[in-house]
């Protein structure tokens, strides 16, 4: 009878491993929303995501959103705050995964060239609503220091699409 | 009372009335160096300007008349900014049109611009320290204000994230303690000496 208890225990262990509805490991220092949020991704995916936190820096959900031009792709930026600013970590998380892209204090300069023209809007898309959402009653046509703008292409093409700044 | 004694009285009471009757400083009597306040930098600074004012002296003197600067119109609203706090006190002390909101190309703009100061004890105020980011650690950027220590310590000015103001909100001893033991990054200080030709004003 013990054995048959012990078999059992054991089934249920490995049962629970392989079939992947374990709870992932969250730390202490990220937000319910982005808990939430990285609950409904794959498993690997969010042990993928979670491997870039540290545990002394905390984390919140800046958005998410689907590649236009490649739907099975999407982009996820997270905030990370120190005790003296934010930085914004920018990942791809595709069906095989998650890859950490980079970290930059605001994405709109991207470092990496390899990526789509779809990517990169993509990427200034989530932070520009991030920002229309937070920053209300700006003037966003004179906020980046006034003419010469400092402003670059990407971000032009996100604010213009938001409708928050003109031709 | 004689007439030496007479006239002793009467120069003292001279002395004190030229003096705006007060008596001589206490605090100078007992050698206790009172720190400088802002009038009187500004007046040294302005004074000296023409000819000995240095770049460092400019940016402190900049920063000092920044602190309480909004920083929620600049790029990334006040949350992100620390690199375009930093840049607009520098273009104002250099007078060109310096726009550099990301701290990696800050950090570009330095190494290409500045001198590096290599150790801490060499620092004066109005240089400039960095703890550039990591892969996947935000880093940050403030200016060296007044000494406040012997060890050597300083003030340090910079972008503060939870009033969105360009505030003295750091020491050197725990912007090392915090940028460098706690983050692993690393701290870097860095000079400006000379204004630059136009040319190279326009940063990345």
């Amino acid at each position: 009878m013990k054995n048959v208890i012990f078999l059992l225990f054991l089934f249920f262990l490995v049962h629970n491993s392989l079939s992947g509805k374990e709870t992932p490991l969250l730390l202490p220092n990220i937000t319910p929303r982005l808990a939430k949020f990285l609950e409904s991704l794959p498993l690997n995916a969010q042990n993928e995501i979670t491997t870039s936190f540290k545990e002394t820096l905390s984390y919140d959900l800046i958005g998410d959103k689907k590649v236009e031009a490649e739907p099975s792709k999407r982009i996820i930026e997270i905030d990370e705050a120190t005790e003296a600013g934010h930085g914004v970590l920018v990942f791809e998380v595709t069906q095989s995964g998650s890859r950490f892209l980079f970290l930059n204090d605001l994405p709109y300069k991207i470092p990496l060239p390899n990526l789509s023209q779809a990517e990169q809007l993509t990427i200034a898309l989530i932070f520009a609503e991030h920002e229309k959402a937070i920053f209300v009653d700006r003037n966003w046509g004179r906020m980046w220091f006034d003419p010469p703008s400092a402003m670059t292409d990407i971000q032009k093409a996100a604010y213009k699409k938001l409708g928050l700044i003109q031709d | 009372m004689g007439k030496k004694s007479f006239y002793s009285i009467l120069l003292f009471l001279f002395y004190i009335s030229m003096n705006g009757g007060s008596y001589p400083n206490i605090s100078a009597l007992q050698g206790e160096a009172l720190p400088p306040s802002f009038d009187d930098l500004s007046l040294k600074i302005s004074r000296g300007n023409k000819k000995n004012e240095t770049l460092s002296s400019r940016i402190y003197l900049i920063t000092l008349n920044s602190v309480g600067m909004d920083t929620g119109s600049f790029p990334g609203g006040g949350i992100y900014s620390s690199a375009a706090a930093v840049s607009k006190i520098l273009s104002q002390a250099l007078e060109i049109p310096l726009k550099i909101p990301y701290l990696a190309d800050l950090y570009d703009w330095l190494k290409a611009h500045a001198i590096l100061i290599k150790k801490p004890s060499e620092l004066i105020s109005g240089d400039i320290i960095i703890s550039p980011s990591s892969k996947d650690v935000q880093g940050h950027v403030g200016i060296i204000g007044e000494r406040i220590s012997e060890r050597p310590d300083f003030a340090i000015y910079s972008n503060s994230l939870d009033s969105c103001l360009f505030l003295k909100n750091w020491t050197l001893s725990r912007w090392r303690e915090y940028f460098e033991k706690d983050l692993k990054l690393n701290v870097y200080y860095f000079r400006l000496l000379k204004p630059l030709p136009q040319s190279t004003s326009n940063g990345p």
